[in-house]
Parts: C-alpha cells; sequence; structure tokens
C-alpha cells in the first residue's frame, strides 16, 4: 500500500517536472560586502546588488536582460548559476529550489544551466589547447564517448557545431580571433548537452559581423536543439532581435519587464525611453545628438 | 571684386584638410616576411568636420591612426604615398620631430581609458603634465586651466576630480578626462580610436555629444570605429575599409542613402536594429569577404608584392 503511494507520488512530482517551467526565479535579492565603507577593524557593512527579480524561463524560451554597469546583470548571471548564492528569494529549476539541491543535484543542475563569460580570453584556458578546454566538461565528469579518451572527435564535433573548423583545435585561444574564441566558449557550454544558456554579455567586444554571427548561433541553436537562453546586454538591439521576453534592470532593481516587442514598442519606463533613444540607429538624423528623452 | 576674393579665400580655408593621407601603402617587415597592411589609403579629414574611419577588426583602421600619428611599429615600413598633418609633410619623420606635433597639432583618444591613464597618479598631476610639456603652465595657472578643461568636457565638480585617482571614477568619467586631455592644446586633429565601444549607451550619447560640441570649435576628427549607428548620428563624412584598401568614402547622408560597395552594405545589414520588429541580423558573407581576399592578393601581385 505503502509502496503504491511512494509511486504514485514519483509519478506526480514526473508530472510536476513536465510541466514546471525551466527556471522559475522569485524575489531574488543579493547583497554582497561593501569594502569600500569598511572600518578597518570590523566587518564590512553589506551592500544591495539585486532587490526583487522574479522571472520565468520556460523550456526553449529567451529571456533578455538589459542593464548598463552597476545594473547587476552579471550578479543576477552568477546567483542564477549559484555561484553566488542569493539570499534571498527562490529559484526553482523544474520546479525544484535550487537551495535544496545535495552536491549531486548541483552538478546536475549546472551541467543543465551553462554560463558562458563576458571575456573569452579570461575564461578560456591560455596554456591549454582548444580542443582540450571543449572537451574538458566531458572529461571532468567521465563523459568522454568510448574510443575517444582525449575528447578529439568530441571536441570536433563541438566546434563544428558552432561553425568552426575542426581543425581549429589545435590552437590555443590567443591564436584565435575575439569572434572565435566566444564561439569556443559557447561550444564547451554546449559540451554536456544543457537545457539552457546564461549568456552574459557575450557579444560586447566583438565588431557587428562577429556579433551577427554569435547572434545567428544561439538563434540555430534554439531552433534545432530548443535551447533555453537568458541573454545579459546592455545592447537592446541585440536582445530585440533574439528574445522573446525582456527585463530591464537599474542598480539591481527590475524597472520593466514583459513581453519584448510589446515593450520596444511601447516602453512605459521613463529609463527604458532613455536607453532606446540612446542607441543610435544607422540613419542619420542630426537631431538626435542633442535630444532628451524624458 | 574684393569681395569675392574674400570668399574664395574663406572657402579656400575652410576646405584646407588638417589631415591629408595619400595612396598610402605601408607593409610589416618582420622575420623575413613582408606582409602588407596599408595599400594606397586616401582620405582626408578638414578644419571643423568629423570624418569616419569604419571597418572590422584587422581592416587596418587602427594602422592608419597609428600612421597618423606617428606611431606605427618599428617593424611597419612607409613604401609609398604620403601623410600631410596640418600642412607639413610628415610621412617619413622621425620620433623626435614626432614629438613636436603630439598634443600640439594632432593628440589621440583611445578606447580604454584605464589604460591611457596612469594608475597611480591624481588626474590633476597627469593633467598638469601635459600642459606643463606643451604650454608650458605651472602652478596656479596650470590648475585653473585643468577646472576650465574639465568644466569644458562636463564634468560636474572638477576639483575634486583633480584630486581623485582614475580608479575612482566611472568609465564615462575616465573618457571625458582623456578627452580633456587631448582638447588641452587644442591640436587641428584629433584622432578617437574606437572612444565610447567600452562605455554604455546611454554614457556613449554623452560623450558623442561632446566630441560633437567640440569639433564645432573648428578641429577636425578623425573618428575610427566599427559602429556605424555611431557614424550615422554623428560624423559629416566616412571611408570604409577592408584589407588595408579604401572600398568607398563619401558624405554620411549619401552612403547610408545608397551605398556603393558590396561591403558597405553588408556591415549596415549586420548592423542590429531594435526600431525594425522581425529585422533579422546578416552576418557578413564569406563568399564577400572571399572575394575581398581575392581581390587584395590581385592587387598585391599587380604592386609587385610577394605574398
Amino acid at each position: 500500500m505503502s509502496a503504491s503511494t511512494d509511486a504514485s507520488v514519483t509519478g506526480s512530482t514526473a508530472g510536476m517536472a513536465a510541466s514546471a517551467p525551466l527556471l522559475q526565479v522569485q524575489a531574488l535579492g543579493l547583497s554582497l560586502p561593501d569594502m569600500a565603507k569598511k572600518p578597518f577593524f570590523s566587518a564590512a557593512p553589506m551592500r544591495r546588488i539585486l532587490r526583487d527579480v522574479s522571472f520565468t524561463l520556460q523550456a526553449g524560451g529567451t529571456l533578455g536582460v538589459i542593464g548598463e554597469s552597476g545594473s547587476g546583470k552579471s550578479t543576477l548571471a552568477r546567483a542564477l548559476t549559484m555561484l553566488m548564492p542569493p539570499q534571498e528569494g527562490t529559484i526553482e529549476f523544474q520546479g525544484r529550489a535550487v537551495r535544496d539541491f545535495d552536491a549531486a543535484a548541483m552538478v546536475d543542475y549546472r551541467t543543465q544551466v551553462q554560463l558562458v563569460f563576458q571575456d573569452p580570453m579570461s575564461a578560456l584556458n591560455p596554456r591549454r589547447r582548444v580542443r582540450d578546454i571543449v572537451s574538458q566538461p566531458l572529461r571532468a565528469l567521465g563523459r568522454l564517448p568510448r574510443g575517444d579518451s582525449d575528447g578529439t572527435r568530441a571536441a570536433g564535433q563541438l566546434l563544428e557545431r558552432v561553425g568552426l573548423s575542426a581543425q581549429l583545435g589545435e590552437r590555443y585561444p590567443h591564436a584565435l580571433s575575439g569572434g572565435q574564441r566566444q564561439r569556443v566558449g559557447i561550444a564547451r557550454a554546449l559540451a554536456l548537452q544543457p537545457l539552457a544558456l546564461i549568456a552574459d554579455e557575450i557579444t560586447s567586444g566583438l565588431d557587428v559581423s562577429a556579433q551577427a554571427r554569435i547572434v545567428a548561433l544561439l538563434e540555430e541553436l534554439r531552433r534545432d536543439s530548443g535551447l533555453a537562453l537568458v541573454f545579459i546586454s546592455h545592447d537592446l538591439s541585440l536582445v530585440r532581435s533574439l528574445c522573446d521576453d525582456v527585463l530591464i534592470l537599474r542598480q539591481g532593481e527590475v524597472v520593466e519587464q514583459g513581453d519584448a516587442a510589446a515593450i520596444f514598442a511601447r516602453p512605459r519606463h521613463a529609463y527604458t525611453r532613455q536607453l532606446l533613444d540612446a542607441i543610435p540607429l544607422p540613419e542619420p538624423d542630426p537631431l538626435w545628438l542633442e535630444r532628451e528623452v524624458a | 571684386m574684393s569681395q569675392g576674393l574674400s570668399i574664395t579665400d574663406a572657402t579656400t580655408t575652410a576646405a584646407v584638410p588638417v589631415l591629408q593621407i595619400d595612396d598610402l601603402h605601408v607593409e610589416i617587415r618582420q622575420a623575413g616576411r613582408v606582409t602588407p597592411i596599408l595599400r594606397g589609403v586616401k582620405l582626408s579629414v578638414s578644419a571643423g568636420r568629423i570624418h569616419a574611419l569604419v571597418g572590422e577588426s584587422g581592416g587596418g583602421k587602427s594602422m592608419v591612426a597609428k600612421a597618423a600619428t606617428g606611431l606605427l611599429p618599428e617593424s611597419a615600413v612607409t613604401t609609398r604615398g604620403r601623410i600631410v598633418l596640418a600642412g607639413q609633410d610628415v610621412t617619413r619623420w622621425d620620433e623626435p620631430r614626432w614629438r613636436t606635433l603630439r598634443g600640439r597639432t594632432v593628440s589621440m583618444v583611445l578606447q580604454d581609458p584605464l589604460t591611457a591613464l596612469n594608475p597611480v597618479r591624481r588626474i590633476g598631476a597627469q593633467m598638469a603634465d601635459v600642459l606643463r610639456l606643451h604650454q608650458g603652465l605651472r602652478g596656479a595657472a596650470a590648475d585653473a586651466e585643468n577646472l576650465r578643461l574639465l568644466d569644458q568636457v562636463q564634468v560636474r565638480d572638477p576639483a575634486q576630480v583633480l584630486r581623485q585617482y582614475p580608479h575612482q571614477l566611472s568609465g564615462g568619467m575616465r573618457q571625458r578626462v582623456v578627452i580633456a586631455m587631448a582638447w588641452a592644446c587644442r591640436p587641428q586633429l584629433i584622432i578617437c580610436d574606437e572612444p565610447t565601444t567600452a562605455l554604455d549607451v546611454t554614457v556613449q550619447k554623452q560623450v558623442l555629444r561632446l566630441i560633437h560640441r567640440l569639433a564645432g570649435e573648428g578641429q577636425g576628427v578623425l573618428m575610427v570605429t566599427h559602429d556605424l549607428g555611431v557614424v550615422a548620428k554623428l560624423c559629416h563624412s566616412l571611408s570604409v575599409i577592408h584589407g588595408g584598401r579604401i572600398l568607398e568614402s563619401g558624405s554620411v547622408s549619401d552612403v547610408f542613402a545608397q551605398p556603393q560597395h558590396a561591403y558597405t552594405r553588408a556591415l549596415l545589414a549586420a548592423t542590429p536594429r531594435f526600431d525594425r520588429p522581425g529585422h533579422t541580423l546578416v552576418p557578413v558573407d564569406d563568399a564577400l569577404i572571399a572575394q575581398l581576399d581575392d581581390e587584395t592578393r590581385a592587387y598585391d601581385r599587380q604592386q609587385g608584392v610577394a605574398a
């Protein structure tokens, strides 16, 4: 009797997991010690970096997080992957609270939700070949396929998946262009076949063409493998072309969030309007420079 | 008669370029290898105008900026062409002669203000160096000039900023300080190499506005950038560069209305547009790049450079 109850409970959680969103974030808050205000002999006062951030990311969904420097967007990326565990609020992954995960569940969570960093030069080990960097997650978790013990074949496939030639695997990161390095970062994030990518400013520092290639790649991954995406950027135009939902952060707080098309067509908040107007569109407009948006 | 003459005079002065680069060929000679990097570059910047040099990384745009400030690497050799800066042919000048021009006649604003400033010296001391070196200003006179310069670039509390170190300032503030230093001696030409790439969009707009205002006082500006949005909003004219060759030049209104070169059109198609729902970004076509590279190799063969 009790066995059957157990079975039904398991069945229902499995059902819940299927219907629960991939990521459900509620009232997330994070504070860090403010070292600038630290008294000499005592602990630094805490400073709020993120306050009351909530959103839902469905499987295969795309959320754009927009913010300028100091808005807390990189901290949000770290909080979501529990590299900086938030003090307040909850993150639920497929209906289960990430806070309660044991070590094994946390490893599983981090394989499913992968972070791609802003600066590939500091995120890639300069002394290792690209193929070793890309296959490292497989090696670390003992998931290298049989007959490919050094990961060369797996790395080659991953590199080809992000539009690079497998031969690039022999090179070191410094011998690649900025756009290629960023794609190596994405290839590594894809190694464990995650459900979601959290991309933190991955196109800043690239020129327009390399940027357009990364966006095309992310779009293709989403279409072909149903990869969900949290795309963190200061570039509203890129977010517009990639994301269904947007969330606009300012000094750690959500200014405006919702359907991307609606927000871009009718921004309600003055800060959103100001951000939109500050983007120089490639169209001559002599009045733009002096225009102030209230 | 005399009236007609003075008008002609006025127009010729207005059209006198502060920077004129003609048919400039530069190659890197290193370890027995010769690599051409600039292939017949031609452009000019007039007083009071902002000219953009647009292209992707590796296209040679920073090399043009370096050539125009005498900062080409040691291994670079100018094989042909000339650079005329404020009426002087500076093509083959040596370092001591360049030092008489830099800061006074031409100055530069770089992408990353944090590396352009000395991290262990106060802003005031660094700005005072520029004034002492080029204008012989010291003490109270230099302090007053520093305050005036920071005020001009719209720094809110100039007296406090002068006492601070670079790390205590925001990115936008740092870039304003660098611009103030570049403008300190009223050079005739200012070269801005991606000056707003590292800044937030709202700060970028303020800095662009500042460059526009300062250029309005009569200096020529060469704006090196990959952002066609910045070009459209700020500049008067532009040159598009790829593989060290200028592919297209013209006024901003003409080129944006009817880009002549396929590469210019491709760059425009790769620029994101939030105002156009459903606009898909088109990366620059590999076939186009391959074709341009073929043309570049053909050009090198024609010039007799062993590739």
